[in-house]
Order: structure tokens, then sequence, then C-alpha cells
């Protein structure tokens, strides 16, 4: 025993799950912050990143255990009061690095001001796992229920900030998170009866007072200059006219009374008519949209490239999508619809466009706005519609592929089949987006909509598509019937009244082509037409940029950079190739470079200073806890994926998945030692390695089954039976970790941080590459690696003498 | 008055001589950097002839691009990074731009000495400096309230003649419209109505497009001289021929 033992020979199971659950809350509530500060694709870089303060823990633990195992109280004290006060310091001084990511490619300077950031968000996350690793080094009998309480505080923090999120702003959430560790601090003073508990205790008050009375300034998170929020109002006469905060972002409205915002995304040069002033939407510090007031000019909107449906259609009943403003509302509204259902995930913004629905049209009957996402819509909703436009122009895609990495399941060969079959015999899918050359989301469109043309049965797609542009917009219909000679002679006169380029029409002739915004060559009607009539294949696969088809699988619509074309792009002349890189899958890759160096390092450098310690097992212990620490997070990566479709809400798959996840998982960690004693370590490792590969493989063809079948339950329901399906693979992913820590610390206690530190480390690897992988061969051939990384962590199992326990 | 030391006389003359020796060096160091750029701007020209229509910058542009000082319109902490063919940051969340941007854009334009030119989006003041050393009548409008006012004080402390004001340049400048080229220093999602009344007959307008770092495309919009307007897209990037054009 060692000198200034705890009194309590048991661990503090309750401090430990409480600063669990704040750990994962802040890693949370950091990307909502975060969001607000950067671009949202860097956030999640930055955050995985921090995470390897996890595997900086097991670094620092393996050279001093020794010196602080004696001390454990006061480390885990004192860890617990650094969580507490770096949670607030570090976000703080973070947020204060003048970071600009558009510049990376030009100023190395950047990197440094990332690698702070990083530093800096690392020492909550450092602190947190010095804490869990040294109640596993010191309670190493009981390593199964430390970890189940590690993992059940993560499944609550993941579950419960969401909901809190809702209660409370994002600013108020940060000082519960760091009040809870300052709370932890104490609680663990009290589980282990420590003889200084009054100590602890005063410090813990102390720290909280402290928290309490820091500015709500400190807490705030403010946009980065280069924010679109922050320079919209840079201008004259900007000012914040409302601001509201939920998980789902932070919506900001802003007025500009000198310089007002008038937008018109493609706006025809042939209009007379200028758009109205509108209010500015921002979500999360970028812009988002426009909205207008009740009574307004509207003759515009017949302007707009995403007007050509409605020349086309008698008073539509039109489904809207992926709209953050109300242009589209009241675009369909002034051109006749007779029937208008808007679907938007954002309650706030639902409320806003409630207050603001334009004026009301003869001939329209209603306008229905629906909180959720579109294919929650599709599935429970039975309506037809003659129209369905898919996206309006927001943004126009001129954000140098920053969405690359991130998951799109509008814009997926299953979303337009299962759209077209919500169309009535004549009608329409349309889609407007930003024209962004040389041509890459509008073919990828293309070859999707096509795709899902062959699904429906139609052999010959060429007769069912249309496309025209603007001087920067593209407008694509689709229909699922041929076009007719009378629609395609509308789609002419709308284009040379308007001043429209026809791209494509099954009849198109060549002298049609580049009449008023000229391209050097005609190259988005080249690439459609090959693609209707050419060698289809051929073409996706050796054309510069990504535009194979996006799938529910694989819903990476917006990547469209090939890595073999990176290297030709920056050597562009003056470098303006950067512009069309996918910064998106730029900032993941910078990341697991860094993830990689970092993780090497923290791998590396106690096995050097171990250099006189026999080596026995290192490589098992390596392989087991690195093969693990990846696998865990693909499979909770993709489930969280599988299951957004079927909950209608990435934030609710998100917190169904990681809570339930975690949760089962600290199940399975508390059940390992009695199956262990009553099975044996080897047929435990067996059983949970036969219940993952069995449920991993089972669950690839379950998922989509789900999807269709119980997609019209009520909610609850839907997030019972996700609960349901992750159960048995979770509970079986809970056993492996505790299982080798509990035989690492038998054999080669010294190894045990070692251990905890390459789970960690691992853990931010998986969490980037998860991404990558899943571009290449999708969700569930990410599933499939980890089922055989388990299966590689049970050949490389740790133990010489597997029935030691 | 005064009697000096003559130790005195020559450590001060000493002093103004090493000072000036300075200036000088430094001002011949930029000068130097300055056409350094500048042949790296031209070969990127050259490179990108296939796309732009053209291979070489006309004289006129090459003589204002090596005269405008850039390091004098970017932030002290930015000066040593003045003269690499690469957008800076100025504060406010602008930039100023690209130099290989500056001149294809102004190339472009086809400006001539006299020429009115309204420009929208001052920034730090150096693309106005690069259009009134051309010898073009400038306006330039900015929004940003403190920008403007600096280049202001900036463009007249380095003797260029232009016009800037805060406001908002979607109106264009009406009092001294119509104008013979219209600079957008970042285009919107739309092109401004009142922009293109008042570009003369015979007029240019030029925008770039993509985010404030990246400029992916330019385009450049004429109005004939019958009113009709055209716009034709440029892209600054030499891509290999796409697959499937033949």
């Amino acid at each position: 025993m060692h000198n200034s033992a705890p009194a309590a020979d048991r661990p503090p199971w309750f401090a430990i799950a409480l600063l669990s659950c704040c750990a994962l809350a802040y890693e949370i509530l950091l990307t909502r912050l975060f969001s607000m500060v950067h671009w949202s694709s860097l956030v999640g870089l930055i955050i995985s990143l921090a995470l390897l303060g996890y595997g900086a823990s097991g670094t620092f633990l393996a050279l001093l255990r020794e010196r602080l195992l004696p001390r454990f109280e006061l480390t885990f004290t004192l860890n617990a009061l650094l969580f507490s006060i770096s949670s607030i310091a570090a976000f703080q001084l973070a947020q204060r690095l003048p970071l600009n990511p558009v510049e990376l490619a030009w100023d190395y300077r950047q990197l440094l001001y990332l690698g702070g950031i990083y530093l800096l968000l690392a020492i909550p996350f450092f602190a947190v796992a010095n804490c869990i690793g040294l109640t596993l080094g010191r309670f190493r009998n009981t390593i199964n229920s430390i970890y189940a309480a590690d993992l059940a505080g993560a499944g609550i923090g993941a579950a419960g900030i969401v909901g809190l999120l809702f209660l409370v702003t994002a600013e108020n959430a940060l000082l519960y998170i760091a009040i809870g560790g300052a709370l932890a601090a104490s609680l663990s003073a009290l589980e282990l009866r420590s003889r200084q508990r009054a100590a602890y205790g005063i410090a813990s008050l102390a720290t909280a007072l402290c928290i309490l009375m820091t500015p709500s300034q400190w807490r705030q998170a403010l946009p980065a200059e280069y924010k679109d929020l922050s320079q919209t109002l840079a201008a004259s006469g900007a000012e914040i006219v409302q601001q509201q905060s939920n998980p789902l972002g932070m919506t900001t409205l802003v007025d500009n009374k000198v310089a007002p915002l008038r937008y018109a995304p493609g706006l025809s040069l042939a209009s007379p008519h200028s758009p109205p002033i509108q209010t500015a939407v921002f979500s999360d510090g970028d812009f988002a949209g426009a909205l207008y007031s009740q009574a307004t000019e509207q003759d515009f909107l017949g302007y707009l490239g995403s007007a050509l449906p409605y020349y086309l259609l008698n008073s539509p009943r039109v489904l809207l999508v992926g709209a953050d403003d109300n242009t589209a509302t009241a675009q369909a509204i002034a051109m006749g619809a007779s029937r208008v259902d808007l679907v938007e995930h954002n309650p706030f913004l639902i409320g806003l466009l409630q207050e603001r629905l334009p004026a009301q049209q003869p001939g329209l009957t209603k306008v229905a706005l629906h909180q959720g996402t579109f294919r929650q819509h599709l599935l429970a909703q039975r309506r037809r519609y003659d129209l369905v436009q898919l996206s309006v122009a927001g943004g126009l895609g001129q954000t140098s592929g920053l969405q690359a990495q991130h998951e799109d399941y509008l814009h997926t060969v299953e979303s337009v089949a299962a759209t077209l079959q919500r169309l009535h015999p004549d009608g329409l899918l349309a889609t407007t987006r930003g024209l962004r050359l040389p041509p890459r989301d509008s073919l990828k469109f293309t070859a999707t909509a096509i795709d899902a043309l062959k699904r429906l049965g139609i052999e010959d797609p060429s007769g069912h598509l249309a496309a025209i542009r603007g001087w920067n917009t593209v407008t694509i219909l689709v229909s699922a019937r041929p076009l007719t000679a009378a629609r395609l002679q509308a789609i002419r006169q709308f284009c040379s009244s308007r001043m429209f380029d026809l791209v494509y029409l099954p009849d198109i002739a060549e002298d049609e082509l580049n009449r008023f915004h000229r391209l050097d060559t005609p190259r988005l009607n080249r690439g459609i037409t090959t693609l209707l009539k050419g060698e289809r294949e051929t073409f996706i696969d050796d054309y510069p940029f990504n535009i194979t088809p996006a799938t529910d699988d694989r819903p990476y619509f917006n990547r469209s950079t090939r890595l073999s074309r990176v290297i030709d792009l920056y050597h562009q002349p003056g470098r303006t190739g950067l512009a069309h890189i996918d910064w998106g899958v730029g900032f993941l890759f910078i990341a697991l470079l860094l993830a990689l160096v970092s993780s090497l390092l923290l791998i590396l450098l106690p096995l050097a200073l171990w250099h006189n310690r026999p080596a026995s097992n290192r490589g098992r212990t390596f392989t087991y806890f690195s093969a693990i620490g990846l696998a865990f997070l693909f499979v909770e990566i993709a489930f969280i994926q599988k299951l957004n479709l079927f909950l209608g809400s990435p934030f609710y798959a998100t917190a169904a998945v990681l809570g339930g996840f975690l949760a089962f998982a600290g199940l399975g960690s508390y059940l390992s030692r009695p199956l262990c004693a009553s099975l044996g370590i080897r047929k435990t490792l067996l059983l949970s390695l036969a219940t993952i590969v069995i449920m991993g493989c089972v669950s690839i063809w379950l998922l989509p089954l789900l999807l269709e079948g119980l997609a019209a339950l009520a909610m609850p329901w839907r997030i019972a039976a996700s609960l349901l399906i992750q159960a048995p693979l979770a509970v079986a992913m809970g056993m492996p970790f505790p299982i080798g820590m509990t035989t690492v610390g038998d054999q080669h206690p010294e190894q045990l941080p070692w251990a905890w530190g390459i789970n960690g480390c691992a853990s931010v690897i998986s969490a980037l590459l998860a991404v990558l992988l899943a571009m290449e061969i999708g969700f569930s051939g990410l599933i499939m690696v980890a089922v055989l990384l388990y299966v590689i962590a049970f050949l490389g199992f740790p133990s010489t003498s597997a029935e030691t326990a | 008055m005064k009697k000096f030391p003559a130790y005195l006389k020559i450590l001060a003359a000493i002093v103004v001589a090493g000072g000036l020796a300075a200036n000088t060096t430094i001002a011949d160091e930029y000068a130097e950097q300055r056409s350094a750029l500048l042949e790296e701007v031209a070969e990127d020209v050259a490179d990108l002839q296939h796309t732009l229509g053209f291979s070489d910058l006309s004289p006129a542009i090459w003589r204002a691009l090596k005269t405008v000082p850039r390091h004098e319109f970017v932030p002290p902490r930015a000066q040593s990074y003045a003269y690499r063919n690469r957008p800076l940051s100025i504060g406010h969340g602008q930039t100023i731009s690209q130099p290989l941007i500056v001149a294809i854009m102004t190339q472009l334009l086809d400006i001539e000495a006299g020429d009115r030119v309204f420009e929208l989006g001052t920034g730090s003041g150096y693309q106005a400096a690069v259009l009134a050393a051309l010898g073009a009548e400038v306006y330039s409008m900015e929004i940003i309230e403190p920008l403007a006012g600096s280049a202001e004080e900036r463009l007249q402390s380095l003797r260029y003649t232009a016009r800037v004001r805060t406001g908002d340049g979607y109106h264009g400048w009406k009092t001294f419209a119509p104008f013979d080229a219209i600079m957008v220093t970042a285009a919107g999602d739309h092109i401004p109505l009142p922009l293109i009344r008042q570009l003369k007959p015979g007029g240019r307008m030029i925008l770039p497009v993509g985010g404030r770092f990246l400029t992916q495309q330019l385009i450049l919009v004429t109005k004939q001289q019958d009113g009709t307007i055209e716009t034709r897209d440029i892209l600054p990037v030499s891509f290999v021929p796409l697959t499937g054009e033949h």
C-alpha cells in the first residue's frame, strides 16, 4: 500500500462518471461554440485533435506513474479542478488566436495558430484522462467498473448536452460543465473518504465560485474576422435585430439601413426589377439566406433560374427543401403555386418563416411548414407533388469545397429516386445550384439523377432531363416522364427572354449553346451529353473531378477533388488552383497527419524510456489497444450515419447513438468481469467477438430495412428502436477494453497508462480516418473494417497465459 | 546662435546620411522585390494565355504595377509579404487581392488614360492606385468606414488621384456615371442592375467569383453599343482538357 493511499478501497465511480459526462458534453459543446467562431469544417478537426489530450495523458502517466500514484487523491482533485478551470480558459484563449484558415495555403504561421488552438483545447481532456487513467492504475481489480462508470457518464453527457442546449445558451452550458468539473473534485474526496476532504471541498467550492464570477464575455463565442457575420457587421449601418441559439446552431438576423441586403441568387441581367431590401440570415455566423418582409416587391423572382419549373407547370403543388430563408417560398407563392410545403429542420427558422410568410396570392390554398428533414418527410407523408425544389442557390456553392466532408442525404441516388416517386406523373424535380467551373457538382447531380431514373426502370434517361445556366447558377430539371415538345419549347422561351443559356435539352442544337454567358467551351453541355449518351462510366472515371453519384452509403455529394489531382492544382500558375481544392477534406488530411505524428511521439516516448525493461508483450499490447480503439469509433460513426436517416436528424442521431452506445458499452464493461470469472478470458473475448462480427454484419443489411419499415413510427419509438438495435453490439464492444486492461494490469502494470494512451490516440485517428474511409468504401465498408480490426485485436490479445484471471 | 562643436556636426551628418541611405536601401529593396514579383506575374499570365486570351501584360499595366508601392497598402505586420504573389489580410475580414488577379482584372478592363472607372469595394486602395497610375479617373466606394478613411488618406499621401466615399456601392455613383469601366472586388449573388445601367455602351465590368482569398473565376461583363449585355467566364486556372470534350 502506498503511503498516502486513499482511506477507501473503492474507486471514485461517481466522480469518474461526472467527469466523463462533463468531458463528452464539453466536446460536443465545443463543436457548437467553435462552429460560431470558425468554419464548421475546421471545427471537427480542432476538436478531434484536442482529444489527443487522452493520448498525452497516457504518456504523462506512463512516465510519472510511480510519483503520482502515492498522491492519488491530490492528483485526482487537481486534475478535476484543472478541467474545471481550463474548460473556460482554454476556449477563451483558443478563440483569441488569429487563425484564418483561408490563409493556410499561403501562410504557414496559420499552422502554428492551429497547433496553438489544438494544444489549448487538449488541456481539459488531458486533465480528465489523467483522472481516469490514474484511477485505472490505482484500482486495477475494478477496471471493468471504472470503465463502465466512464462510459456511462460519457453516454449521459452526450445525450444530456443536446437536451441542455434546448434549455440554455451554449455560453451557460459551458458554465455548468466547468462547475461540474469542480463538483467532481469534491465528490472524489467524499467517495475516497479522504482525510483532506475538507480542504479539497473548499478548493472545489472556491473554484466553482471563481467560475461563477467570470464575466459572461469569457464564455461567449465571437465569430472570427473572416466569417460572413463579422464582415457584414463591419459594414456601416449593420445591426443585429434578432439572435437565437439552439443545438442546431446560432441563428442571427441582421439589418442594414445604409447598405441593405438585396439577395437574388443568379438574377438575370435581363431583369427590369431589382430585389427589395431584405434581412440577412446567418447560421453560426455563415450567410444562410434572406428574409423578405410580408408585403414586398417580388417581380424579380421570375427572373431567377429557379423560376424555370413554374413556367412549365400550372398551379403546382410544391415541396421546398434546403431553404434557410423565404426566397423559395416567396417565389413559389409569387409564381402561382396552389400549395406549398416547406421542410426545415431548425424550429427557430420555422417560426421566423411562419412570421414572415409572403403575401398570399389568389389560388393558393395553403402554406405548410414542416419541421424535420426532407427524407423523413418523404417517408412520413404520402402527399404527391407537381414540383419538388431540392435546393435554392443559397450560398451559391462558392465555398471552396468546405462542405466536402459533410454527409448530404438530399442529393443521393436514393433521395432523388424517392423524390421522383412522390411526383405526379408530369411532375418535376428541380435543383438550382451555383455554377462551379470546371463543372463538377452539376455533373455529379446529373449522374445521380441518371442512376435514380435507371433504378426506376427508365433505361434511356436522355429525354427526362433539361438544364439551363445563368452567369452564376445552373438549374437542372428531372422528370419521371420524357419532357414533351411543348415543355422544351417553353424552356427555350424562358431562356431567350431572360438571358439564360440552354445547357441541355434532349433535342438541343449546337448553335443554341453559349449565347449570353460565354464559356471558352460549352463544358457543361459536353459533360451532361456524355453522361446521358456517351461512355458514362469511362467519363466519370476519367473526369478530373469526382462526379461519381452519391449514395446513402457514401453520401458525399459535395466532394469533388480527386486526390491524384491535388498536386496539379497546387502547382497551377499563381497557385490559382487552390480555389478548386475541397478544403474540407484538406483539413481532414492535415488533422490526420498531425494526429499520426503526435500519436507516434506519444506512443514512442514511453518506449524510449523503457529501454532497460523487458520488452515482453509490447507489440501485442500495441496491436490490441490500437485495433479496438480504431474499431470502436468506426462502428460508432457508421451507426450515427446509418441512424441519421432513420431518426430524421443528425443531432438526435448523434445523441441517441453516442448516448446509447456508450451506456451499453458501459454495461458490457461492467459485465465483462463476472463473465470472465465464469467463462474465462478467452471465451468471454470470443463471445464478444462473435457478437460483434454477427451484429456488425447483420446491421449492414438490417438498418436500411429498418429505415423503410419503422420510419412511420413516432420519434420516441424510433429512438427506442435505435437503442435496441445498438444494444447487443455496444454491450459486446464494451468488453474488450476492460478485459485487455485487466490482463495488462496483472502482467505488466507499467504498461497500463501506455495502453490507455494508445487507445486514446487510436480513437482520435479513428474519428478522422472514419470519414476519409467512408468516402471511399462507404459506411457499410467501414463497419466491415471495424469487424476485421476486432478479429485482429482478438488475435493480438496481450495475454500469454490466457486463463490467468 | 550657439555654435556646435565640429565633431557633433560630423556625427549628425553621419546619422542623417545613414538614415537616408537606409531609406534608400529599403526603397531599392522594395523596388527590386516589385520587379521580381512582376516577372513572376508575367510568367503566370503567359502560362494562362489559352484561358485568358492574352499572353503578355500591356506596357501601361506593367508600368503601373511597377510603380505602385504595394507595401504601403498592407498593414505593417504584412509588409514583408507585400511582394509575394499572394493575397493578404488588411483587417476587418478584407483582403488585398493577389497581384496576378489584380493584373488580369485590370488588363481585362482595357483601361485607357482618361477613362472614368467605378470601383465597388476600395479595401486598402491598392487597386484604385493601380487604376489611377494608368491615368484613369477613379471613383471608389467602400462600405467599411475605417477602411474607406484609411484608403483615402493613403491614396492622397501617395498622390494618387482617386475619389473615395463610404457608402453602399450597390447603386453605383450616379453623380459621376456613366463609367467606361467598373471593377467589383468581390461578386455577390447577383450583379447589381444599377451598375449595368451606369456602364457606358462599350464599357466593361469585371467581377471575381469565389472566396476572398481564393479566386475561382472571373466574370467579364460587356455592354455592347446597342445596350445589350454579354458576359464571359474566365477561369484563371490551367486545367488539362476535360475528358469527353472532343
